[in-house]
Protein backbone atom coordinates (compact mmCIF):
# COMPACT_ATOMS: atom_id res chain seq x y z
CA UNK A 1 0.00 0.00 0.00
CA UNK A 2 1.67 3.16 -0.89
CA UNK A 3 2.00 5.46 2.06
CA UNK A 4 4.04 8.54 0.53
CA UNK A 5 4.20 9.98 -3.46
CA UNK A 6 6.52 13.10 -3.77
CA UNK A 7 6.27 14.33 -6.89
CA UNK A 8 8.25 16.18 -8.90
CA UNK A 9 9.90 18.11 -6.41
CA UNK A 10 12.34 21.05 -6.75
CA UNK A 11 13.97 23.46 -4.70
CA UNK A 12 16.75 26.09 -5.63
CA UNK A 13 18.79 28.01 -3.09
CA UNK A 14 20.13 30.67 -4.88
CA UNK A 15 21.80 29.73 -7.99
CA UNK A 16 21.74 25.29 -7.27
CA UNK A 17 19.16 23.01 -7.77
CA UNK A 18 19.40 21.52 -4.46
CA UNK A 19 16.60 18.71 -5.00
CA UNK A 20 15.86 18.73 -8.91
CA UNK A 21 12.81 17.13 -10.13
CA UNK A 22 12.78 13.81 -7.84
CA UNK A 23 9.77 11.52 -7.50
CA UNK A 24 9.17 8.50 -5.92
CA UNK A 25 6.88 6.82 -3.64
CA UNK A 26 7.12 4.86 -0.76
CA UNK A 27 5.13 1.68 0.61
CA UNK A 28 3.85 0.94 3.94
CA UNK A 29 6.07 -0.94 5.69
CA UNK A 30 9.27 -0.73 3.26
CA UNK A 31 12.46 -0.11 4.40
CA UNK A 32 14.23 2.48 1.96
CA UNK A 33 17.96 4.15 1.73
CA UNK A 34 18.74 6.97 0.47
CA UNK A 35 22.65 7.54 -0.08
CA UNK A 36 24.76 9.82 -2.98
CA UNK A 37 27.63 12.00 -2.72
CA UNK A 38 27.99 14.75 0.03
CA UNK A 39 25.55 18.13 -1.46
CA UNK A 40 23.68 15.45 -3.42
CA UNK A 41 20.64 17.36 -1.98
CA UNK A 42 19.38 13.86 0.44
CA UNK A 43 19.14 16.32 3.10
CA UNK A 44 16.98 19.17 1.24
CA UNK A 45 14.89 15.99 0.65
CA UNK A 46 13.76 15.31 3.81
CA UNK A 47 13.55 18.97 4.93
CA UNK A 48 11.14 19.70 2.00
CA UNK A 49 9.40 16.38 3.30
CA UNK A 50 9.48 17.20 6.37
CA UNK A 51 7.93 20.42 5.81
CA UNK A 52 11.46 21.95 7.43
CA UNK A 53 11.83 23.68 3.85
CA UNK A 54 9.19 24.82 1.53
CA UNK A 55 9.64 23.37 -2.39
CA UNK A 56 9.17 25.68 -5.30
CA UNK A 57 7.34 23.29 -7.51
CA UNK A 58 5.92 19.90 -6.84
CA UNK A 59 3.71 18.07 -4.56
CA UNK A 60 3.85 15.77 -1.58
CA UNK A 61 1.07 12.93 -0.68
CA UNK A 62 0.94 11.31 2.65
CA UNK A 63 -1.88 8.63 2.55
CA UNK A 64 -3.50 10.33 -0.40
CA UNK A 65 -3.65 13.61 1.10
CA UNK A 66 -1.97 16.56 -0.48
CA UNK A 67 0.21 17.79 2.43
CA UNK A 68 2.62 20.04 0.27
CA UNK A 69 1.79 23.49 1.94
CA UNK A 70 1.17 22.26 5.73
CA UNK A 71 2.92 22.93 8.41
CA UNK A 72 6.11 20.72 10.21
CA UNK A 73 4.37 20.56 13.57
CA UNK A 74 1.24 19.15 11.53
CA UNK A 75 2.86 16.56 9.70
CA UNK A 76 4.97 15.59 12.67
CA UNK A 77 1.43 15.07 14.40
CA UNK A 78 0.22 12.76 11.34
CA UNK A 79 3.02 10.63 11.90
CA UNK A 80 5.46 11.92 9.37
CA UNK A 81 8.68 12.10 11.53
CA UNK A 82 12.45 13.11 10.68
CA UNK A 83 16.05 12.93 12.46
CA UNK A 84 18.51 15.48 12.07
CA UNK A 85 21.67 15.02 10.69
CA UNK A 86 22.98 17.29 13.04
CA UNK A 87 21.46 16.59 15.94
CA UNK A 88 19.09 18.96 17.87
CA UNK A 89 18.16 17.18 21.19
CA UNK A 90 16.48 19.73 23.85
CA UNK A 91 19.49 20.43 25.42
CA UNK A 92 18.28 21.70 28.51
CA UNK A 93 15.72 18.09 29.04
CA UNK A 94 16.82 15.35 30.65
CA UNK A 95 17.23 12.25 28.18
CA UNK A 96 14.05 10.99 29.60
CA UNK A 97 12.29 14.11 29.45
CA UNK A 98 13.51 14.74 25.38
CA UNK A 99 11.31 11.59 24.51
CA UNK A 100 8.51 12.98 26.79
CA UNK A 101 8.17 15.74 24.36
CA UNK A 102 6.70 13.94 21.47
CA UNK A 103 4.42 12.68 23.27
CA UNK A 104 3.00 14.81 25.25
CA UNK A 105 2.35 17.48 22.53
CA UNK A 106 0.18 14.64 21.02
CA UNK A 107 -1.26 14.43 24.62
CA UNK A 108 -0.40 10.36 24.09
CA UNK A 109 0.16 8.97 28.00
CA UNK A 110 3.95 8.91 28.74
CA UNK A 111 4.66 4.86 29.28
CA UNK A 112 7.91 5.44 31.29
CA UNK A 113 8.88 1.58 31.25
CA UNK A 114 8.45 1.73 27.03
CA UNK A 115 10.91 4.43 27.67
CA UNK A 116 13.08 2.73 29.82
CA UNK A 117 13.19 -0.18 27.64
CA UNK A 118 14.07 1.89 24.74
CA UNK A 119 17.13 3.87 26.37
CA UNK A 120 18.30 0.23 27.72
CA UNK A 121 18.08 -1.09 23.50
CA UNK A 122 20.10 2.44 23.09
CA UNK A 123 22.36 1.97 25.62
CA UNK A 124 21.34 5.53 27.31
CA UNK A 125 19.62 4.20 30.40
CA UNK A 126 22.76 5.48 32.80
CA UNK A 127 22.54 9.19 30.80
CA UNK A 128 18.46 9.18 31.79
CA UNK A 129 18.48 11.86 33.88
CA UNK A 130 21.11 13.78 32.54
CA UNK A 131 20.37 16.98 30.70
CA UNK A 132 20.98 16.02 27.15
CA UNK A 133 23.28 18.96 26.78
CA UNK A 134 25.79 16.59 28.01
CA UNK A 135 26.16 13.55 25.92
CA UNK A 136 28.98 12.77 23.50
CA UNK A 137 28.29 13.16 20.11
CA UNK A 138 27.26 9.49 19.32
CA UNK A 139 24.65 9.55 22.72
CA UNK A 140 22.96 12.56 21.00
CA UNK A 141 22.69 10.71 17.40
CA UNK A 142 21.12 7.52 19.12
CA UNK A 143 18.88 10.22 21.55
CA UNK A 144 17.74 11.51 18.09
CA UNK A 145 16.68 8.08 17.19
CA UNK A 146 14.79 7.53 20.14
CA UNK A 147 13.31 10.62 19.89
CA UNK A 148 11.77 9.87 16.78
CA UNK A 149 10.71 6.15 17.14
CA UNK A 150 8.84 6.76 20.60
CA UNK A 151 5.65 8.18 19.16
CA UNK A 152 5.51 5.02 16.93
CA UNK A 153 5.48 7.37 13.81
CA UNK A 154 3.68 5.95 10.57
CA UNK A 155 6.96 6.86 8.53
CA UNK A 156 10.01 7.13 10.27
CA UNK A 157 13.06 9.23 8.17
CA UNK A 158 16.26 9.22 9.56
CA UNK A 159 18.83 11.71 8.31
CA UNK A 160 22.54 9.59 8.69
CA UNK A 161 21.59 7.73 11.74
CA UNK A 162 25.26 5.53 11.82
CA UNK A 163 26.72 9.06 11.31
CA UNK A 164 29.74 9.31 14.23
CA UNK A 165 28.66 6.13 15.90
CA UNK A 166 30.95 2.58 16.92
CA UNK A 167 30.30 -0.49 15.61
CA UNK A 168 28.83 -1.46 18.71
CA UNK A 169 26.23 1.55 18.62
CA UNK A 170 25.46 0.82 15.17
CA UNK A 171 24.66 -2.53 15.80
CA UNK A 172 22.31 -0.76 19.04
CA UNK A 173 20.80 1.46 16.60
CA UNK A 174 19.72 -0.89 13.77
CA UNK A 175 18.35 -3.52 16.28
CA UNK A 176 15.56 -1.19 17.17
CA UNK A 177 14.75 0.15 13.49
CA UNK A 178 14.31 -3.66 12.45
CA UNK A 179 12.11 -4.12 15.94
CA UNK A 180 10.23 -1.17 14.89
CA UNK A 181 9.65 -2.38 11.08
CA UNK A 182 8.82 -5.79 12.26
CA UNK A 183 5.75 -4.27 14.21
CA UNK A 184 4.51 -2.65 10.86
CA UNK A 185 6.99 0.36 10.96
CA UNK A 186 8.12 2.59 7.62
CA UNK A 187 11.32 3.56 6.86
CA UNK A 188 13.48 6.10 4.94
CA UNK A 189 17.41 6.19 5.72
CA UNK A 190 19.90 8.20 4.04
CA UNK A 191 23.17 6.92 5.29
CA UNK A 192 26.81 7.03 4.14
CA UNK A 193 27.63 3.73 5.84
CA UNK A 194 26.83 1.75 2.82
CA UNK A 195 28.01 -1.77 4.00
CA UNK A 196 25.36 -1.32 7.33
CA UNK A 197 22.78 0.31 5.53
CA UNK A 198 22.48 -2.18 2.44
CA UNK A 199 21.54 -5.08 5.08
CA UNK A 200 19.00 -3.57 6.32
CA UNK A 201 17.35 -1.81 3.51
CA UNK A 202 14.75 -3.14 0.93
CA UNK A 203 15.02 -0.37 -1.88
CA UNK A 204 17.66 1.91 -2.45
CA UNK A 205 17.38 5.74 -4.34
CA UNK A 206 20.79 7.56 -5.51
CA UNK A 207 20.69 10.94 -5.83
CA UNK A 208 23.56 13.26 -7.23
CA UNK A 209 23.39 17.18 -7.59
CA UNK A 210 19.72 17.21 -6.69
CA UNK A 211 18.49 14.25 -9.54
CA UNK A 212 17.73 10.81 -8.63
CA UNK A 213 20.27 8.76 -10.83
CA UNK A 214 19.02 5.61 -9.33
CA UNK A 215 16.14 3.38 -8.26
CA UNK A 216 16.28 0.04 -7.46
CA UNK A 217 17.22 -3.18 -4.94
CA UNK A 218 20.46 -2.45 -2.93
CA UNK A 219 22.02 -5.35 -4.79
CA UNK A 220 22.00 -3.74 -8.09
CA UNK A 221 23.47 -0.07 -7.06
CA UNK A 222 27.14 -0.82 -7.20
CA UNK A 223 26.10 -2.04 -10.93
CA UNK A 224 24.79 1.04 -12.46
CA UNK A 225 26.82 3.22 -14.55
CA UNK A 226 25.83 6.28 -13.26
CA UNK A 227 26.41 5.26 -9.63
CA UNK A 228 29.65 4.38 -9.97
CA UNK A 229 30.32 7.71 -11.73
CA UNK A 230 28.32 10.24 -9.22
CA UNK A 231 30.55 8.12 -6.44
CA UNK A 232 33.74 8.83 -9.09
CA UNK A 233 36.49 10.47 -7.14
CA UNK A 234 35.02 10.45 -3.25
CA UNK A 235 36.16 8.18 -0.56
CA UNK A 236 32.98 6.04 -0.82
CA UNK A 237 33.47 2.83 -2.37
CA UNK A 238 30.37 1.32 -3.39
CA UNK B 1 8.89 13.58 46.93
CA UNK B 2 12.48 13.83 48.41
CA UNK B 3 13.18 14.65 51.65
CA UNK B 4 15.27 17.43 50.39
CA UNK B 5 12.27 18.88 48.61
CA UNK B 6 9.55 18.39 51.52
CA UNK B 7 12.15 20.31 53.46
CA UNK B 8 12.40 22.69 51.25
CA UNK B 9 8.74 23.24 50.98
CA UNK B 10 8.32 23.64 54.84
CA UNK B 11 11.11 25.95 54.63
CA UNK B 12 9.27 28.25 52.35
CA UNK B 13 5.93 27.90 53.37
CA UNK B 14 7.68 28.50 56.93
CA UNK B 15 9.47 31.82 55.31
CA UNK B 16 6.19 32.98 53.66
CA UNK B 17 4.13 33.00 57.00
CA UNK B 18 7.12 35.01 58.59
CA UNK B 19 6.86 37.64 55.80
CA UNK B 20 3.25 37.72 56.31
CA UNK B 21 3.34 38.14 60.41
CA UNK B 22 6.33 39.82 61.29
CA UNK B 23 5.90 43.44 59.69
CA UNK B 24 2.66 43.86 60.91
CA UNK B 25 3.65 42.62 64.26
CA UNK B 26 6.18 44.61 64.79
CA UNK B 27 4.19 47.72 63.28
CA UNK B 28 7.01 48.33 61.14
CA UNK B 29 4.53 50.94 58.41
CA UNK B 30 7.73 52.32 56.48
CA UNK B 31 8.88 48.72 55.74
CA UNK B 32 5.50 47.33 54.52
CA UNK B 33 4.91 49.83 52.09
CA UNK B 34 8.57 48.92 50.48
CA UNK B 35 7.56 45.36 50.89
CA UNK B 36 4.44 45.59 49.16
CA UNK B 37 6.38 47.30 46.13
CA UNK B 38 9.08 44.27 46.68
CA UNK B 39 6.30 41.98 46.14
CA UNK B 40 4.23 43.77 43.19
CA UNK B 41 7.93 43.80 41.50
CA UNK B 42 9.06 39.81 42.17
CA UNK B 43 5.24 39.47 40.62
CA UNK B 44 6.99 41.31 37.35
CA UNK B 45 9.76 39.35 37.53
CA UNK B 46 8.16 36.42 37.93
CA UNK B 47 5.96 37.37 34.92
CA UNK B 48 9.49 38.14 32.87
CA UNK B 49 10.81 34.41 33.72
CA UNK B 50 8.34 32.93 32.45
CA UNK B 51 8.61 34.05 29.25
CA UNK B 52 12.20 34.99 29.33
CA UNK B 53 13.56 32.94 31.25
CA UNK B 54 11.69 29.34 30.78
CA UNK B 55 10.61 30.09 27.38
CA UNK B 56 13.68 32.01 26.05
CA UNK B 57 11.31 34.89 24.46
CA UNK B 58 13.40 37.79 25.22
CA UNK B 59 11.07 40.78 26.13
CA UNK B 60 13.10 44.07 26.92
CA UNK B 61 9.48 46.30 27.50
CA UNK B 62 7.64 44.25 30.46
CA UNK B 63 6.94 47.99 31.65
CA UNK B 64 4.65 47.77 29.05
CA UNK B 65 2.28 44.96 29.97
CA UNK B 66 2.73 46.28 33.79
CA UNK B 67 1.70 49.68 32.87
CA UNK B 68 -1.33 48.93 30.75
CA UNK B 69 -2.21 46.82 33.29
CA UNK B 70 -2.08 49.26 35.99
CA UNK B 71 -4.31 51.83 33.25
CA UNK B 72 -6.77 49.40 32.06
CA UNK B 73 -7.69 48.50 36.13
CA UNK B 74 -7.25 52.16 36.76
CA UNK B 75 -9.43 53.08 34.19
CA UNK B 76 -12.12 50.11 34.96
CA UNK B 77 -12.23 51.62 38.35
CA UNK B 78 -12.97 54.75 38.21
CA UNK B 79 -14.41 55.43 34.70
CA UNK B 80 -16.69 52.07 34.98
CA UNK B 81 -17.15 51.75 38.68
CA UNK B 82 -15.71 48.27 38.55
CA UNK B 83 -14.80 47.54 42.41
CA UNK B 84 -11.19 47.30 42.62
CA UNK B 85 -10.27 44.16 42.99
CA UNK B 86 -12.54 42.79 40.16
CA UNK B 87 -10.82 45.40 38.52
CA UNK B 88 -7.24 43.91 38.73
CA UNK B 89 -8.23 40.77 37.30
CA UNK B 90 -10.42 42.32 34.85
CA UNK B 91 -7.32 45.27 33.84
CA UNK B 92 -5.16 42.29 33.24
CA UNK B 93 -7.40 40.45 31.08
CA UNK B 94 -7.25 43.66 29.03
CA UNK B 95 -4.00 44.01 28.57
CA UNK B 96 -3.50 40.47 28.20
CA UNK B 97 -6.06 40.89 25.05
CA UNK B 98 -4.10 44.03 23.65
CA UNK B 99 -0.44 42.46 24.37
CA UNK B 100 -0.97 39.48 22.20
CA UNK B 101 -2.73 40.71 19.57
CA UNK B 102 0.56 42.88 19.37
CA UNK B 103 3.31 40.38 20.12
CA UNK B 104 1.20 37.84 17.57
CA UNK B 105 3.39 39.05 14.26
CA UNK B 106 6.42 38.77 15.80
CA UNK B 107 6.01 35.42 17.79
CA UNK B 108 6.03 33.79 14.03
CA UNK B 109 9.84 35.73 13.59
CA UNK B 110 12.78 34.45 14.91
CA UNK B 111 13.40 35.38 18.29
CA UNK B 112 15.09 38.88 18.19
CA UNK B 113 12.41 40.34 15.85
CA UNK B 114 10.36 40.04 19.06
CA UNK B 115 13.08 41.70 21.56
CA UNK B 116 12.84 44.40 19.00
CA UNK B 117 9.18 44.84 18.53
CA UNK B 118 9.00 44.82 22.92
CA UNK B 119 11.55 47.17 22.76
CA UNK B 120 9.69 49.72 21.44
CA UNK B 121 6.31 48.96 22.21
CA UNK B 122 6.75 50.90 25.54
CA UNK B 123 7.91 53.61 23.35
CA UNK B 124 4.87 53.90 21.20
CA UNK B 125 3.00 53.33 24.29
CA UNK B 126 4.35 56.63 26.09
CA UNK B 127 3.79 58.60 23.32
CA UNK B 128 0.32 57.48 22.78
CA UNK B 129 -0.57 57.87 26.44
CA UNK B 130 0.78 61.15 26.46
CA UNK B 131 -1.25 62.22 23.49
CA UNK B 132 -4.41 61.09 24.87
CA UNK B 133 -6.54 63.28 27.47
CA UNK B 134 -8.88 60.54 28.42
CA UNK B 135 -5.53 58.20 29.68
CA UNK B 136 -4.61 61.50 32.09
CA UNK B 137 -2.14 62.51 29.13
CA UNK B 138 1.42 63.73 30.61
CA UNK B 139 -0.10 64.17 34.14
CA UNK B 140 -1.39 60.31 34.17
CA UNK B 141 -4.76 59.32 35.92
CA UNK B 142 -4.89 60.14 39.90
CA UNK B 143 -7.35 59.25 42.59
CA UNK B 144 -7.25 55.36 41.96
CA UNK B 145 -9.66 54.24 44.97
CA UNK B 146 -7.53 52.21 47.20
CA UNK B 147 -7.69 48.71 47.21
CA UNK B 148 -7.93 48.06 50.59
CA UNK B 149 -8.09 50.64 53.52
CA UNK B 150 -5.13 49.16 55.71
CA UNK B 151 -1.53 49.33 54.52
CA UNK B 152 -1.51 45.65 56.19
CA UNK B 153 -4.19 44.38 54.15
CA UNK B 154 -2.60 46.20 51.16
CA UNK B 155 0.69 44.26 52.17
CA UNK B 156 -0.94 40.93 52.88
CA UNK B 157 -2.87 40.96 49.29
CA UNK B 158 0.67 41.97 47.57
CA UNK B 159 2.59 38.43 49.47
CA UNK B 160 -0.91 36.45 48.40
CA UNK B 161 -0.55 37.88 44.76
CA UNK B 162 2.83 37.49 44.78
CA UNK B 163 3.14 33.95 45.98
CA UNK B 164 0.35 32.93 43.63
CA UNK B 165 2.16 33.91 40.72
CA UNK B 166 5.23 31.92 42.11
CA UNK B 167 2.43 29.14 42.35
CA UNK B 168 1.16 29.80 38.88
CA UNK B 169 5.02 29.55 36.98
CA UNK B 170 5.68 26.29 39.19
CA UNK B 171 2.76 24.75 37.89
CA UNK B 172 3.12 25.67 34.48
CA UNK B 173 7.00 24.54 34.28
CA UNK B 174 5.65 21.13 36.28
CA UNK B 175 3.13 20.41 33.38
CA UNK B 176 3.25 19.27 30.42
CA UNK B 177 3.08 23.20 29.47
CA UNK B 178 6.93 23.13 30.92
CA UNK B 179 7.77 20.36 28.29
CA UNK B 180 6.64 21.82 25.24
CA UNK B 181 8.15 25.81 26.88
CA UNK B 182 11.47 24.39 27.39
CA UNK B 183 11.61 22.72 23.91
CA UNK B 184 10.70 26.16 22.21
CA UNK B 185 13.27 27.36 24.60
CA UNK B 186 15.97 24.39 23.13
CA UNK B 187 15.42 24.77 19.80
CA UNK B 188 12.20 25.71 17.40
CA UNK B 189 13.04 23.77 14.74
CA UNK B 190 13.25 20.37 16.55
CA UNK B 191 10.43 21.64 18.19
CA UNK B 192 8.24 21.65 15.57
CA UNK B 193 9.71 18.57 14.16
CA UNK B 194 8.39 17.01 17.43
CA UNK B 195 4.75 18.18 16.50
CA UNK B 196 4.88 21.38 17.83
CA UNK B 197 2.67 24.13 17.20
CA UNK B 198 5.25 26.57 18.31
CA UNK B 199 3.42 29.81 17.85
CA UNK B 200 0.38 29.06 19.16
CA UNK B 201 2.63 28.03 22.34
CA UNK B 202 4.68 31.16 22.06
CA UNK B 203 1.04 32.70 22.26
CA UNK B 204 -0.17 30.89 25.20
CA UNK B 205 3.06 31.74 27.44
CA UNK B 206 2.89 35.68 26.32
CA UNK B 207 -0.54 35.78 27.22
CA UNK B 208 0.18 34.15 30.44
CA UNK B 209 3.19 36.29 31.49
CA UNK B 210 1.23 39.55 30.60
CA UNK B 211 -1.15 38.39 32.53
CA UNK B 212 0.75 38.09 35.55
CA UNK B 213 2.59 41.31 34.91
CA UNK B 214 -0.94 43.24 34.31
CA UNK B 215 -2.03 41.94 37.83
CA UNK B 216 1.04 43.49 39.17
CA UNK B 217 0.95 46.73 37.25
CA UNK B 218 -2.75 47.05 38.93
CA UNK B 219 -1.57 46.54 42.11
CA UNK B 220 1.17 49.27 41.51
CA UNK B 221 -1.37 51.73 40.62
CA UNK B 222 -3.87 51.12 43.26
CA UNK B 223 -0.68 51.59 45.96
CA UNK B 224 0.25 54.59 44.52
CA UNK B 225 -3.01 55.89 43.61
CA UNK B 226 -2.05 57.56 40.41
CA UNK B 227 -0.56 55.96 37.09
CA UNK B 228 1.14 58.04 34.36
CA UNK B 229 2.91 57.47 31.51
CA UNK B 230 6.22 57.24 33.29
CA UNK B 231 5.39 53.83 34.20
CA UNK B 232 6.54 52.97 30.63
CA UNK B 233 9.60 53.66 31.32
CA UNK B 234 12.84 51.65 30.33
CA UNK B 235 13.50 51.42 33.85
CA UNK B 236 10.45 49.62 34.73
CA UNK B 237 11.25 47.23 31.35
CA UNK B 238 15.10 46.63 32.71
CA UNK B 239 14.05 46.19 36.78
CA UNK B 240 11.86 42.30 36.53
CA UNK B 241 15.21 41.46 33.54
CA UNK B 242 18.10 42.29 36.46
CA UNK B 243 16.19 40.92 39.25
CA UNK B 244 15.42 37.72 37.34
CA UNK B 245 19.07 37.56 36.17
CA UNK B 246 20.33 37.80 39.39
CA UNK B 247 18.40 35.60 41.05
CA UNK B 248 18.68 32.50 38.82
CA UNK B 249 16.40 33.18 35.56
CA UNK B 250 14.93 29.56 34.56
CA UNK B 251 14.06 28.91 38.34
CA UNK B 252 11.28 28.57 40.46
CA UNK B 253 12.31 31.16 43.09
CA UNK B 254 15.01 33.31 41.50
CA UNK B 255 13.11 36.19 40.35
CA UNK B 256 11.36 36.97 44.34
CA UNK B 257 14.99 36.51 45.40
CA UNK B 258 16.47 38.75 42.87
CA UNK B 259 13.47 41.30 43.39
CA UNK B 260 14.04 41.45 47.26
CA UNK B 261 17.63 41.57 47.10
CA UNK B 262 17.82 44.64 44.53
CA UNK B 263 14.63 46.13 45.96
CA UNK B 264 16.57 46.35 49.57
CA UNK B 265 19.41 47.61 47.90
CA UNK B 266 17.49 50.86 45.99
CA UNK B 267 15.71 51.76 49.02
CA UNK B 268 18.77 51.58 51.58
CA UNK B 269 20.97 53.18 49.32
CA UNK B 270 18.45 55.78 49.15
CA UNK B 271 20.88 58.63 48.39
CA UNK B 272 20.14 61.53 45.68
CA UNK B 273 23.25 60.57 43.76
CA UNK B 274 22.68 57.01 43.71
CA UNK B 275 19.56 57.53 42.20
CA UNK B 276 20.83 59.72 39.57
CA UNK B 277 23.72 56.99 38.93
CA UNK B 278 20.68 54.29 38.87
CA UNK B 279 21.38 53.27 35.69
CA UNK B 280 25.67 52.89 35.87
CA UNK B 281 24.48 50.70 38.91
CA UNK B 282 22.30 48.30 37.30
CA UNK B 283 24.24 47.90 34.58
CA UNK B 284 27.69 47.09 37.00
CA UNK B 285 25.29 45.02 38.66
CA UNK B 286 24.71 43.01 35.30
CA UNK B 287 28.02 42.56 34.41
CA UNK B 288 28.95 41.15 37.86
CA UNK B 289 25.82 38.83 37.50
CA UNK B 290 27.04 37.88 34.40
CA UNK B 291 30.87 37.12 35.96
CA UNK B 292 29.86 35.64 39.12
CA UNK B 293 26.74 34.35 39.36
CA UNK B 294 26.08 33.29 35.34
CA UNK B 295 22.79 31.18 36.44
CA UNK B 296 21.75 33.44 39.06
CA UNK B 297 21.64 32.87 43.25
CA UNK B 298 19.44 30.08 43.03
CA UNK B 299 20.67 28.36 40.27
CA UNK B 300 24.14 28.48 42.19
CA UNK B 301 22.39 27.22 45.49
CA UNK B 302 20.83 24.80 43.92
CA UNK B 303 23.85 22.79 42.22
CA UNK B 304 25.64 23.34 45.61
CA UNK B 305 22.76 21.30 46.82
CA UNK B 306 21.82 19.12 44.43
CA UNK B 307 25.31 18.80 42.41
CA UNK B 308 25.99 19.87 39.30
CA UNK B 309 23.37 18.04 36.87
CA UNK B 310 20.05 18.20 38.53
CA UNK B 311 17.23 19.84 36.26
N1 LIG C 1 19.78 26.34 3.56
C1 LIG C 1 20.58 26.27 2.49
N2 LIG C 1 20.97 27.40 1.86
C2 LIG C 1 21.77 27.33 0.78
N3 LIG C 1 22.23 26.21 0.26
C3 LIG C 1 21.86 25.05 0.83
C4 LIG C 1 21.03 25.02 1.97
N4 LIG C 1 20.84 23.72 2.34
C5 LIG C 1 21.53 23.00 1.46
N5 LIG C 1 22.15 23.78 0.56
C6 LIG C 1 22.94 23.30 -0.58
O1 LIG C 1 22.15 22.38 -1.27
C7 LIG C 1 22.94 21.28 -1.73
C8 LIG C 1 22.38 20.00 -1.17
O2 LIG C 1 22.65 19.96 0.23
P1 LIG C 1 22.15 18.78 1.16
O3 LIG C 1 22.49 19.14 2.53
O4 LIG C 1 20.71 18.50 0.87
O5 LIG C 1 23.03 17.59 0.65
P2 LIG C 1 23.21 16.14 1.28
O6 LIG C 1 22.98 15.17 0.17
O7 LIG C 1 22.40 15.97 2.48
O8 LIG C 1 24.76 16.14 1.64
P3 LIG C 1 25.53 15.41 2.83
O9 LIG C 1 25.68 13.99 2.43
O10 LIG C 1 26.84 16.10 2.88
O11 LIG C 1 24.72 15.58 4.06
C9 LIG C 1 24.37 21.58 -1.29
O12 LIG C 1 25.01 22.18 -2.37
C10 LIG C 1 24.18 22.55 -0.17
O13 LIG C 1 25.30 23.41 -0.09
MG1 LIG D 1 22.81 15.66 4.44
Amino acid sequence: MEILRVEQLIKRFGGIVAVDNVSFTLQKNEILGIIGPNGAGKTTLFSLISGTEKPDSGKIYLNGEDITNTKPYHRALKGLVRTFQIVRPFKSLTVEQNLHAPLTVRKIHFNQEEAIQLLKKLGLIQKRNIPAAYLTHGEMKKLEVARGLIAKPRILMLDEPFGGLTVAEIGEVTSVLREYYEEGGTLVIIEHRLRELMKLIQRALVMDQGKLIFEGAPADVAKSEAVIKAYLGTDTVI
Amino acid sequence: MKRLDKIFVVTLLAVLAAMAVLPIALNLRFIIFILTLTNIFAMLAVSWNLLSGYMGLLSLGHSFFFAGGGYAAAILSISYGVPPVAAVFLGALVITGLGSLIGLPSLKLRGHFFALVTLIIPIIAYQVTNAIPQLGGHDGIFGIPSLFQSAEAFYLASLAAMAGSVMVSYLVMRSRLGIIFTCIKDDEIAAKAAGIDVPRYKLLGLAISIFIAGVAGAFYAYLNGVISPATYELEKASLPLLMTLLGGRATILGPVVGAYIIEILIETLKIEVLVRARLLIYSALALLIFMIFPSGIVGFLRRKVYGDTAG
